[in-house]
Order: C-alpha cells, then sequence, then structure tokens
C-alpha cells in the first residue's frame, strides 16, 4: 500500500527531503512527474504524459499556472482541472498564453464540473494544442492556462497535465467522464465511479478536498501528476494508460481527521483516445498545420511553421518520410534556415525559418518530391522591420534561475540553484527568513559553495534586513558571481548559497533569484532600498509594501514579502509590473518574491495583499498576523563607455580648433571641437565599434590613421589619439590670366596690367589665345585690365577684379576680337621749300612714309617767323596718322599727324599737309605745290602755296 | 672758284640727260668760315643719295667772323619712276658778318631740283629780310638782289648776294652771302665766308 502522508506531513518531509538535498547535491524534487504508470498498461506505447504543474492558494478574478520549466510539446492534449472555494462554476473562459502574456489560442472544453461542501472543481481539455514555444526559449516563454473567472474567489488552483500521442480531434479524443462526490470525518476512499476506457487511452482522474492537512493516496496502478493544498483545499490529479481496454475506477484514500465537522471531497475521472492508426492512410497532399507567423526582419519565425502530409480526407499521414521544402511566395525577401525537413510521423517542422526584408503577404509555399502529393501554400503573413533597439532589449536585465526553500531548522538556511546554475557574471539575491525573538540580524555570513560542496567564494552583502513579531527577513546581494559551471545542469556542481546563523532556528528558508544584466560592481549596481513591516489583528486581507523607492530606467526592482501565518498573496493593481520570481510557504510563514523592470526612473512600491481574512489565518489581538517588505533596486550593467579623443600636434600656425566625429556619416554621428594638443571626451557611446574621425584646417594634416575605428568598453573609457601637423599657410598666391581671342589681324601681343594705376601695379605682355602667370600676389583681391590694339576689342568685362587666394592660383580670362583695321593710306610725300602765310615767312622739309606704320617713318622741319619774333623751329617726333585726298587743283594732298618738338621744349600735336602739284612751273593748270601745318590751339599756316621748293607726293 | 665754292658745285649736276628715279643729292649749310683764324662748317646737312629728309638746327653761332641767333637747315629729296625731287634750304636769323659790315634779320637759301620728264630746279623761296651791306641797307623788308650780285667790301674783299651756281640739268647751289676775304696790299684770297648755303641735284 502506497505510503501514507498528510499534506502537513508532506510538507515537511519534502523540507526535508530538499534540505536533505542541499547539503548533498542540493538538487530539489525533481519536476513531478510520472514515476512510471503503476497501472499494468502502464508502458502502452501511444499516449505519454509530457508536462505538468499545479497551484493553490490562488484569489482574485482569475485562476492559472504555467507549465514550468519545460513547456508541453506542440500537437500535445492539455488537461486542466480548476479547484476553488466556492458552490457555483464562475469560470466564463479557459484560455491560454504565453507567460510573457502572449495569446496562444487554443480551445478548451469543459468536461466535468462538481461541486459540494463549498468548494468546486470543473475539468477542461485542450487537444492537439498549438502555437506555442517547443521547446521554449526561457520562463517568458512558458504556456499558461488560465480561466476566468465571473466572480473573486478567496481560494482556488489548478492542476495542469499535458499528454502526447491523444487523438487531436477533440471529439474523437474525448472518451467517458464522470464525476462524484463525497463526505467523511475519518479515512475514505473517493471515486468519480468506474468508466469504460479503450485500449491505449489516457485515464486521467482528480481528487479534490476541503481538507488542507488531510493525508491522501492515490489510486493503484496510477501516476501522481502533482500534488498541491493550502490550508483549506487539498488536491491531487494522477493517470494511467491502460493497454487494453476495459472499466477503470480510480479510487483515493482520503485520510480525513474531523469527526465533528466531516471532511468534503470530489472526484472526476475522464478518458482521452489515442490518435488513430494510419495503417491505411495515403499522403495526397501537403497542409501547414501551424500558419507561419509575422515577425520581424531576420527573427526566427515562432512558431516553428508545421507542414503535415495528409489525406484527402485531411489526416496527417504518420507514415510519410518524405522530405517537405518550403520557399517564399511573393515577397522580397530571401528565407532563411532549415528549408528542407524529412517529416517526422508525417509532419515537417521548420524551427529556425526567417527572412532577410520587411515585406507583407508573405506566404510560404510547401512542396515535396513525393509522387502524387499536392503543394500547399500557407496564409499570409508579415515581416516588419525590427524594432529599435533600446537599452533593455540590448543589455537589459532579465531573470535567470531562481529557488526557494522554507521549513528550514538550525543553524544554516541553504538551498541551491535546480536544475540549471546561473550564469556566470549574474548578480543573486538570497532573501533568508526566519522565526525568531531576535530583533536582530541572526546571520553571520552568507556563502555560496557547489553542491559537491566545494567552496564558490563570492560575497554577499547585506542589503535589508527587517524584523517584526518573530519573524525577520534580510536581502544579501551578490554582483558579477563567478567560480562555478555557467548554466551547469550537473547535480554535483549545482550552485547551493547558505547562510550560517549565530542562533539555531526552528524555522527558516531563504528565495534566491538569479538576474542575468545587472551591473557587476556591487557600489555601482546597489540602488535605493527599504523595508517596513506592518500587522493585523483582524481577519481583513492587508496590505503589504515596504514603501517607495526610487528605481532608474531599465533598474530590477526586487520585492519580497514575508508573512506569519502563511497565507495567500497577491499583488496590489499598483504593482501590476511585477513579475513572479517564486514564492514558498510551511505551515508558519509564507515568502513571495518578485521583480519589475521599470523602463523609465519611477518611484516603485510593490504591495502584496496578504488575505489575513482567511477563516485559517487566525488574526487576532493575541495573535497578529504580521508580514514583512522589503524593495531593492540593482542598476543594469552599462550598456555604454565614453570615447576620449586627444591628438598631437606640431608645427606652426595652429588652429583654435579641430573637430572630431564620432560615427560620422551615420544618423548617430556627434561631433566636438578639440583644441590643438587638447582632448575631448564623448561620453554614452553605445558600446561597440565607432569610427573616429578628425577634421582639420586646409594647413594641417593629419598624419596618422584617419579616421580610426575604436572600440568603447561598455562601462568603460577608451581612448585614441591623433597626429596632426600644421604649417603657416601661405599668404600669397598666383593668378593665371588668358584670352580667347577672335576675328582677325591679331596683334602679337595684348598687355595685361595687375592692379593698374597703383604702386604695385605690373604688367605682362599675353599673345592672342594664350595665358600668362603673375607669381607671387598677394591674396586678395587684385583688378586685371587687358590692354589691346586698337584694332581689338575686349567683350568681357575689363578690367576685372579676381580674387587670388594663398598659397592658390586664381585664374581670369577674357575674350577679345579683333578686326582687321582700315587701310592707312600708303603714300610717300617728300618736299622742302617755303611758304610765306599770313603769320610769317616759312621754310620746311620732310620726308613722310606712309607705307608702313603707324607709326609711320618720316620726318618734318619746320621754321617760321611771327612778325618780329624770333624763329620757331617744329620738329617732328612721331608721326602716327596719315591720310591721302585730292587737291582741288588736282595734285595729291598728304596730311599726317604726330607729335612734335617746338623750340626744342613743347611736345606738342601737329597736322601737316603737303599737296603736289606738279613739278615747280612744269604743270601748267594745276598750280603750285602747297603746304600748311598747325598746331593744336595756337599756330597754323594754313595750307599755302609754296613760294619755294617743291613737294613729291607718291600715293 | 675758291676751293670752298667748288666743294658745293661738287654736289651739282652736270649737264646731261636726266631719268626720274635717279640719284638726288641736297646740301645746306647755315655758315662757313675758312680764314687763317677760323675753320667752321654750321648747320651742314647732306641728304643721301636715296632720298629722305635731313636737317639740323644750331641754335646760336659765334665766331670771329660772324654771329648767328639760330639757324636752321634741311635737305630733302625722294626718287620715283614718275618723278625725282631733291630740295634744301637754309633758315637763319640775325646774322651779323664781320662785325657788322653785312647784317641781315633773316636769311633763307631755297633751292629746289626735280627730274619729271624734263628737269628743272630753282632757288625760288630765297631771300634777305632787312639786309645791310657796308652800314647801307639792300632793299627793304624782304629782298632778294638779283643772282650773283657783288658788293665791295673795302678793306676785306667782296660780297657775292645771293650767288646762284648751276650744274647739270637740275643741279643748283645758292649761297646768299659769299665773302671772299683778300689782303688789301697782295690782292691774295686770305680766306671765305659763305652764309645761308643751299644746293640740290637730281641726277648725277
Amino acid at each position: 500500500m502506497p505510503k501514507q502522508t498528510t499534506f502537513a506531513n508532506r510538507t515537511r518531509v519534502l523540507a526535508a527531503v530538499l534540505l536533505a538535498a542541499a547539503c548533498t547535491d542540493s538538487v530539489s524534487p525533481a519536476r513531478r512527474g510520472p514515476g512510471g504508470p503503476q497501472f499494468d498498461a502502464a508502458a502502452a506505447p501511444g499516449i505519454a504524459f509530457d508536462q505538468a504543474n499545479g497551484s493553490l492558494a490562488e484569489s482574485g478574478t482569475a485562476l492559472g499556472q504555467w507549465f514550468s520549466p519545460i513547456n508541453p510539446h506542440n500537437g500535445d492534449a492539455i488537461v486542466a482541472t480548476f479547484f476553488w472555494r466556492g458552490s457555483n462554476n464562475v469560470i466564463t473562459s479557459v484560455t491560454d498564453r504565453l507567460a510573457n502574456g502572449t495569446p496562444v489560442g487554443n480551445t478548451y472544453t469543459l468536461v466535468e464540473y462538481v461541486q459540494a461542501g463549498g468548494i468546486s472543481m470543473a475539468t477542461y481539455v485542450a487537444t492537439n494544442v498549438q502555437n506555442f514555444p517547443d521547446p521554449n526559449a526561457d520562463w517568458s516563454d512558458l504556456l499558461e492556462v488560465q480561466a476566468r473567472l465571473s466572480a473573486p474567489v478567496t481560494d482556488g488552483g489548478v492542476v495542469l497535465s499535458a499528454y502526447t500521442g491523444v487523438n487531436a480531434v477533440s471529439a474523437a479524443a474525448l472518451g467517458a467522464h464522470r464525476s462524484a462526490i463525497g463526505s467523511s470525518g475519518s479515512q475514505t476512499t473517493a471515486g468519480s465511479g468506474a468508466i469504460s476506457v479503450n485500449a491505449g487511452a489516457l485515464m486521467y482522474g482528480v481528487t479534490l478536498s476541503n481538507d488542507g492537512v488531510a493525508g491522501l493516496i492515490r489510486p493503484p496502478g496510477f501516476a501522481t501528476i502533482t500534488t498541491v493544498s493550502d490550508a483549506a483545499m487539498g488536491a491531487e490529479g494522477a493517470y494511467a494508460v491502460p493497454i487494453s481496454a476495459g472499466s477503470v475506477d480510480p479510487q483515493w484514500t482520503w485520510f480525513f481527521d474531523s469527526p465533528s465537522a466531516p471532511r468534503t471531497w470530489l472526484a472526476t475521472a475522464l478518458a482521452l483516445n489515442p490518435a488513430a492508426e494510419p495503417q491505411t492512410a495515403v499522403a495526397t497532399r501537403l497542409a501547414f498545420t501551424v500558419q507561419p507567423s509575422s515577425t520581424t526582419v531576420g527573427a526566427t519565425i515562432s512558431p516553428p511553421v508545421q507542414v503535415a502530409a495528409q489525406d484527402d480526407a485531411g489526416n496527417t499521414v504518420a507514415t510519410f518520410r518524405g522530405s517537405i521544402t518550403v520557399r517564399t511566395n511573393p515577397g522580397p525577401g530571401t528565407l532563411s534556415g532549415t528549408t528542407t525537413v524529412a517529416a517526422v510521423n508525417g509532419v515537417a517542422s521548420f524551427s529556425d525559418l526567417s527572412i532577410d526584408q520587411a515585406g507583407t503577404a508573405y506566404t510560404l509555399v510547401a512542396t515535396t518530391t513525393a509522387t502524387g502529393v499536392r503543394g500547399a501554400t500557407s496564409s499570409a503573413f508579415n515581416i516588419t522591420a525590427p524594432p529599435p533597439v533600446t537599452a533593455a532589449a540590448a543589455g537589459g536585465i532579465t531573470l535567470d534561475q531562481k529557488n526557494s526553500a522554507l521549513f528550514e531548522s538550525g543553524t544554516v538556511l541553504t538551498k541551491g540553484f535546480n536544475p540549471t546554475n546561473p550564469h556566470v557574471g549574474d548578480a543573486i539575491i538570497a532573501t533568508f527568513l526566519w522565526r525568531s525573538s531576535t530583533t536582530t540580524n541572526i546571520i553571520d555570513s552568507v556563502v555560496d559553495r557547489l553542491s559537491n560542496m566545494t567552496r564558490v567564494g563570492n560575497t554577499y552583502t547585506r542589503v535589508e534586513f527587517f524584523h517584526a513579531d518573530g519573524i525577520s527577513m534580510a536581502t544579501y546581494v551578490a554582483t558579477n558571481v563567478q567560480n562555478f559551471p555557467d548554466a551547469g545542469t550537473d547535480p554535483n556542481t549545482l550552485l547551493v548559497v547558505q547562510a550560517f546563523l549565530s542562533t539555531s532556528v526552528t524555522d527558516g528558508g531563504l528565495v534566491i533569484s538569479a538576474f542575468t544584466g545587472v551591473h557587476t560592481d556591487f557600489l555601482q549596481a546597489r540602488g535605493a532600498s527599504r523595508s517596513d513591516a506592518g500587522s493585523s489583528t483582524t481577519q481583513t486581507q492587508t496590505i503589504a509594501h515596504p514603501g517607495p523607492i526610487t528605481v532608474n530606467g531599465g533598474a530590477l526592482a526586487y520585492g519580497v514579502t514575508m508573512s506569519r501565518p502563511p497565507t495567500t498573496v497577491g499583488l496590489s493593481p499598483q504593482a501590476e509590473t511585477f513579475q513572479h520570481i517564486e514564492g514558498t510557504s510551511d505551515t508558519a510563514v509564507a515568502v513571495q518574491a518578485d521583480f519589475a523592470l521599470p523602463d523609465a526612473t519611477r518611484q516603485v512600491d510593490p504591495m502584496w495583499t496578504w488575505f489575513y481574512d482567511s477563516q485559517n489565518s487566525g488574526c487576532a489581538p493575541s495573535t497578529p498576523c504580521t508580514w514583512l517588505a522589503t524593495v531593492l533596486a540593482l542598476n543594469p550593467a552599462p550598456t555604454t563607455g565614453n570615447l576620449t579623443v586627444s591628438n598631437t600636434t606640431t608645427g606652426s600656425s595652429f588652429p583654435s580648433t579641430f573637430t572630431v566625429t564620432v560615427d560620422a556619416g551615420t544618423p548617430s554621428a556627434t561631433s566636438q571641437p578639440m583644441v590643438p594638443n587638447g582632448s575631448v571626451t564623448f561620453n554614452g557611446l553605445p558600446a561597440g565599434s565607432h569610427s573616429v574621425t578628425l577634421t582639420v584646417a586646409s594647413n594641417c594634416t593629419v598624419t596618422s590613421t584617419n579616421p580610426v575605428n575604436v572600440n568603447v568598453p561598455a562601462g568603460g573609457t577608451a581612448s585614441t589619439s591623433f597626429t596632426v601637423n600644421c604649417t603657416t599657410p601661405p599668404t600669397t598666391g598666383n593668378l593665371t590670366v588668358s584670352n580667347t581671342t577672335t576675328g582677325s589681324s591679331f596683334p602679337s601681343t595684348f598687355t595685361v596690367t595687375v592692379d593698374a594705376g597703383t604702386p604695385s601695379a605690373t604688367s605682362q605682355p599675353m599673345v592672342p589665345n594664350g595665358s600668362v602667370t603673375f607669381n607671387g600676389l598677394p591674396a586678395g583681391s587684385h583688378s586685371v585690365t587687358l590692354t589691346v590694339a586698337s584694332n581689338c576689342t575686349v567683350t568681357s568685362t575689363n578690367p576685372v577684379n579676381v580674387n587670388v587666394p594663398a598659397g592658390g592660383t586664381a585664374s581670369t580670362s577674357f575674350t577679345v576680337s579683333c578686326t582687321t583695321p582700315p587701310q592707312q593710306a600708303r603714300a610717300q610725300v617728300t618736299g622742302g621749300g617755303r611758304i610765306d602765310p599770313a603769320i610769317g615767312k616759312t621754310t620746311f622739309g620732310f620726308n613722310v612714309d606712309g607705307r608702313s606704320g603707324p607709326p609711320f617713318q618720316g620726318e618734318m622741319q619746320v621754321v617760321y617767323h611771327g612778325g618780329t619774333s624770333r624763329m620757331t623751329r617744329i620738329h617732328s617726333l612721331s608721326i602716327d596718322g596719315l591720310t591721302t585726298s585730292s587737291d582741288s587743283r588736282g595734285g595729291v594732298c598728304v596730311t599726317w599727324t604726330g607729335s612734335a618738338r617746338v623750340n626744342n621744349t613743347d611736345q606738342r600735336r601737329f597736322t601737316a599737309t603737303a599737296c603736289d602739284n606738279g613739278q615747280p612751273g612744269s604743270s601748267p593748270g594745276k598750280g603750285p605745290d602747297r603746304f600748311g601745318i598747325s598746331l593744336d590751339g595756337s599756330i597754323s599756316t594754313g595750307v599755302t602755296d609754296l613760294t619755294g621748293g617743291n613737294i613729291q607726293a607718291r600715293p | 672758284m675758291t676751293r670752298l665754292t667748288k666743294t658745293l658745285l661738287a654736289l651739282g649736276l652736270i649737264n646731261g640727260a636726266l631719268h626720274a628715279q635717279t640719284a638726288v643729292s641736297g646740301q645746306a649749310l647755315g655758315a662757313a668760315v675758312r680764314t687763317l683764324a677760323t675753320n667752321l662748317q654750321s648747320g651742314h646737312v647732306t641728304l643721301p643719295s636715296g632720298g629722305g629728309f635731313v636737317s639740323a638746327d644750331v641754335d646760336a653761332l659765334a665766331a670771329p667772323e660772324i654771329t648767328v641767333d639760330a639757324l636752321t637747315t634741311m635737305t630733302s629729296g625722294a626718287t620715283d619712276v614718275q618723278a625725282s625731287t631733291a630740295q634744301s634750304t637754309a633758315h637763319l636769323e640775325n646774322v651779323n658778318v664781320l662785325n657788322g659790315l653785312i647784317t641781315a634779320e633773316t636769311v633763307i637759301a631755297a633751292t629746289s631740283s626735280w627730274v619729271s620728264g624734263p628737269a628743272g630746279r630753282n632757288a625760288l623761296g630765297s631771300s634777305f629780310t632787312n639786309l645791310t651791306v657796308n652800314g647801307v641797307p639792300l632793299g627793304s623788308g624782304d629782298y632778294l638782289p638779283a643772282p650773283n650780285t657783288r658788293v665791295d667790301l673795302p678793306g676785306v674783299g667782296y660780297a657775292v648776294l645771293n650767288e646762284q651756281v648751276a650744274s647739270g640739268a637740275s643741279g643748283i647751289t645758292v649761297n646768299m652771302i659769299h665773302v671772299v676775304l683778300r689782303d688789301a696790299l697782295t690782292g691774295l684770297t686770305t680766306g671765305e665766308i659763305i652764309v645761308a648755303s643751299a644746293s640740290s641735284s637730281v641726277g648725277n
């Protein structure tokens, strides 16, 4: 006969087992699972137990629990039996979701509801459950089954169990089921009554009583799923898988010990049939049994897409072993991951698919090379751009591992992480609690070791201690824990935390939790903390809270509360963001720890409701119910670092600043000025590689690598340095002047004059369509003038101002148009003699050659007497104009102009005309030759007949 | 004929047929003195044989035998297939020869020679202004004595005014004042003074 234990006794036994485990291998009892069906059909190959969990002492308008620490498998059947104190079925719905709140959407169908003696029990079944991570990545992916209630309950819970191999079709899966009730003040048998069970079917049974301390023995041949209890109720689920069909009547033995107040029991049994044998099924088509879900670029499509080979009726053909391939259609992205998977039991599961580009209405197309099997197209899904990475997402704090223990005694309180160690580098928070009248902290030291007794040596620092009314609670923190197998699962090397007490206690325990992402330096990690205590002398719900502290954004807010006596606890609405870490209780005290990760700095004051209104709380003036509460903050590991940039500058003419740019050309580019031979620091850069670019003035050169990549450590400061050389910038520049000349009769050169009319004027000849360069001009604006021959015209702006850069070369260009000049007179004229105009007798002589020029070759001398004044001499210096004309007497006149020296001193313009009318006396009818000269504004002889001499003109 | 005269006449042309585009020559001289004590030429210009123009200015000439306030001499000429010409002038101001023995406010010598088919020459334009000889005015204002007018200079010699010497077909020299100095006892020539001489010639 199986061993009988009461709930209280079982708790103590369990605590003893835990303590023993901590002292030996630190391993708490393994997750409750089947120890192997003791029924004669336990080895049936179809249906197998998968996962289970349970809870009690819940309250409010929802009852729920998640599988922990491992999810069931997709395709399982889940049986959920909810319990509560109450006589009506207040369940309005049963749904499932992930622990992080993501709805899952499987359908739970009520199979049995039974109530009696103020307690109720309802059993729901969901078959072929889908759409949850299998396996789960962490606790946030755990599948939770929750019942919504139309009215709050003060005490309730659930037993969850999942089974593989159950028929996926709900109607086909559900077999017989029934329930029964009973009551007794002493040992009694509880059973629903016999039901028919098919061969290989699941036989599920569950019982509930309103006696939280009564012992219980499971039905013979059944395996225990889980047992739950609190002060008011106790329950247990069990299962068996008979190999052959028959009638099964699961019967529990309740050891009630209340002759004066009989206890009530409820019992339910149900059968779930196995999946149908597909011996004759032939696959004809593929079908997406798990459709692809929308996700972000590059993220794994989860839950894994599943494609089943089905027959014409839509049944999965388990014998199908072919390979199934998926591809995208349509969409711009590329499908990555394992896209061809061999079917197992007719189903191919694609667990690592991802798409690298955002898009909408993607579909997957499944095909197989198997003959006669049609492909399938999935429903549409979207791939969206990944959300911006936040500090929390990139390096935020996450709960890693946790565990708890109570009902320990002696001078050591100890507990190990089980079944998995935290990660090296985690922060561990250990809250120790005990019953003692000593008001001071009796913990001498807190240490850690491995389960094989090897000391580890991390430092645990007390953050809070509080005592009130016979109970004490102390919270210690160790950051950056080291020297143990990272995430190890070897039972011999699991990490154990223990407190050594100065005084023996009769009841104590601890809650340990490890968090990833906490600052590794304790002093930097430690934030605010505070504790408080309170009590209630009546049986009323009481809010426990430590008082508010300020928690930085991204930091960890850890809250823990304990109570004597133990009762249920719930988080108040103000602390809805808190998530559950661990809770446990024994007959005297209870403890619950929770945590929150505020995304912004704010006040945090976790509030718990201790349900002292429980009929068993016993709160009274003489026996007050007392709670303690602590909250503390641990800051996150930094995700940013600093970068110091310096420079060593040599040379001369340093600019006032350089410019340092980090991540130039990116949206996050940031710049700071930096003085020569100085440094600047960029604070708060995201840890990682950054490009650093130094921009310098034109007279300086960065002689070291530029840009340079620097790795900025999280929480640290990287540095880099540039070397720069500067030179004195030039003060002069060059000017190149060019011309574009069109037309004809180009002169040999033009003349370019810079700064004409100033003392620094300088000129150079420039050939048509050529250029000249003026070197060494002072930097700045200069006027440039182009002087051209009279037959040319500068058609562009002239003069033009040009800015000559220091150290550079400016340029400007003129456009010039030249034309062939009018034909000059080609006459030659020679003569000499005398005229006697009114101004006085005048002698003259000349020889002017108009065949080339201007200027023209030739010379002229004129002497005349003005009255009695002395003779005036006019001697030509240059002749620049010459024309011919006809004389009225029939001869030819030549007129030439030029400049002349007058009496050896004055520079005057003259115009002289000589007319050749033939040789003296030899040209009858023409008359004498004529000559005349005029000086500007003063003297003119008029063109006068010669009184002596001769003129010979040769036109 | 004195040597100086020969020199000047050497510029002249001999008789004979002349053609255009032949060589031209010309000279002008402000003054020339050759005595035992003085040997000078002032304002002497010579025309290149190809023609052209040459002139000279002398602001003042002062010698024991002659003073001139200013003088300008010019000679020009050109050669051409149609005609070749040469002309010379000497233009002097305030001339005083032999301490007032001969004075003139202006003296102009002008010659012109040409070949244009026929050859020709003249000395038109030559003149004196307010000429005095031996203290006696000759004429009034502009005055041109007849060519080769001889005037005795007692105790000194004689002077030829408007002395013209032709040469060749077109050559001509005019010396406006040509003084021949003679020893009063022996009658031998002791020197010459030429004032305002112009010569021109085409051909030869």
